[in-house]
């Protein structure tokens, strides 16, 4: 069973701004030197609802930072604020795209070899955990070059692509961190 | 003659998005953050009701301009509560359609599926003509996949640990049904 109810405390709960309401609060915070100095290095300024606000709608739906408003639990009243920003290496799976342009360079292992380059990246910086892709049923010298790199098959997506009057098969393949740090050993 | 009960089923209508009520419905629904994944493309978290009326006014743009996504709001039928949406994203060129089924009110949530489903699969092959239409099924919503299953989706693929939820990596199964499977199940159903 997961847990269903994130975000809550013993005495408060986070949940998202609203621009409205909370540009006013933001404000009267404000008015209070002290509490400018104990919240960052940044000059002591004050500014009007209306730029908070702004400020506000500017930033929603941002996907740079997961900011939020502390509430109270018991009485429901706005409390203060707390956030996470400056993210590095939060995803667990990504997804692989490669092309070799020209086609006197094809077979020849440069995929293969630049496939183990990205996967040291992905897996050695990155901190993912996973890493996907699709290949066409009928791109088998693909299929090949994958499975060298260390994908493995996951599945087929029957059916897929319309291609040349027929229905053609879309085979999903991924690799593990765990799988590539046993290959790489 | 021709079906004209595209977005009703017994208990549920699809709908359009209201701006006016369901911004505080979306997210207060949004404070649990299996909804909210739904919403998010990337990290996950609640939206005010602000964020909503702008991402109802992102698909609804897209939607029109597009056509490489449909969305519905989903209600009772009764009180014409909020209580989720299914959206279908289209790749027009191959015929493939990728369904997103998402219950945000916790006591229609497992439940309410067993008939929007059937109604997007309606809507998906008689309406979009798709040839095939898959959903992607974290392994912590088992329920969905059963009720896919139920009504003819195999599983196709498992993608390994993609999803890190509640502290630990899932996998993630891949459903689809192809058109000719699905007449062949209205038929034997008829």
């Amino acid at each position: 069973m997961i847990t269903t109810v994130y975000l809550v405390g013993e005495k408060v709960k986070l949940v998202p701004f609203e621009a409205e309401r909370d540009s006013k609060i933001f404000a009267r915070w404000r008015n209070n030197s002290e509490y400018l100095r104990l919240m960052d290095g940044d000059i002591a300024l004050l500014f009007s609802i209306e730029n908070i606000k702004k400020w506000m709608e500017d930033n929603e739906n941002s996907d740079k930072f997961a900011f939020f408003i502390i509430k109270d639990k018991v009485e429901d009243t706005v409390i203060g604020e707390i956030g996470l920003s400056g993210f590095q290496g939060k995803h667990a799976n990504a997804w692989v795209g490669i092309s070799i342009g020209d086609p006197q360079n094809w077979g020849k292992g440069f995929g293969t070899d630049a496939m183990k380059v990205i996967l040291k990246y992905g897996f050695g910086m990155l901190n993912l955990h996973h890493i996907s892709l699709t290949v066409f049923e009928y791109n088998q010298r693909g299929v090949r070059s994958y499975e060298k790199a260390g994908f493995k098959l996951e599945g087929v997506q029957r059916q897929f692509l319309q291609r040349d009057g027929r229905r053609w098969d879309m085979y999903r393949m991924g690799i593990l961190k765990s799988e590539w740090a046993e290959q790489t050993q | 003659m021709i079906n004209d009960k595209l977005f009703e089923s017994q208990d549920y209508i699809l709908t359009a998005i209201d701006f006016e009520k369901d911004p505080e419905a979306d997210s207060a629904y949004s404070l649990n953050l299996r909804y909210a994944r739904y919403w998010n493309d990337n990290f996950i978290k609640p939206l005010s009701k602000n964020e909503f009326k702008k991402k109802y006014e992102k698909i609804e743009k897209k939607v029109d301009e597009t056509r490489s996504v449909i969305h519905f709001a989903i209600r009772t039928r009764v009180d014409h509560l909020l209580i989720g949406f299914v959206r279908i994203h289209i790749m027009w060129n191959h015929a493939v359609g990728w369904l997103v089924v998402s219950i945000g009110n916790p006591d229609y949530y497992g439940k309410a599926e067993h008939q929007i489903i059937p109604l997007a699969l309606r809507y998906a092959f008689n309406e979009l003509n798709l040839f095939r239409l898959e959903v992607d099924v974290p392994a912590f919503e088992a329920e969905l996949g059963a009720i896919l299953e139920g009504n003819g989706f195999k599983l196709d693929a498992v993608n390994r640990g993609v999803i890190y939820h509640d502290y630990q990596y899932w996998n993630e199964y891949l459903y689809g049904i192809l058109r000719p499977e699905w007449e062949a199940l209205q038929e034997v159903n008829a």
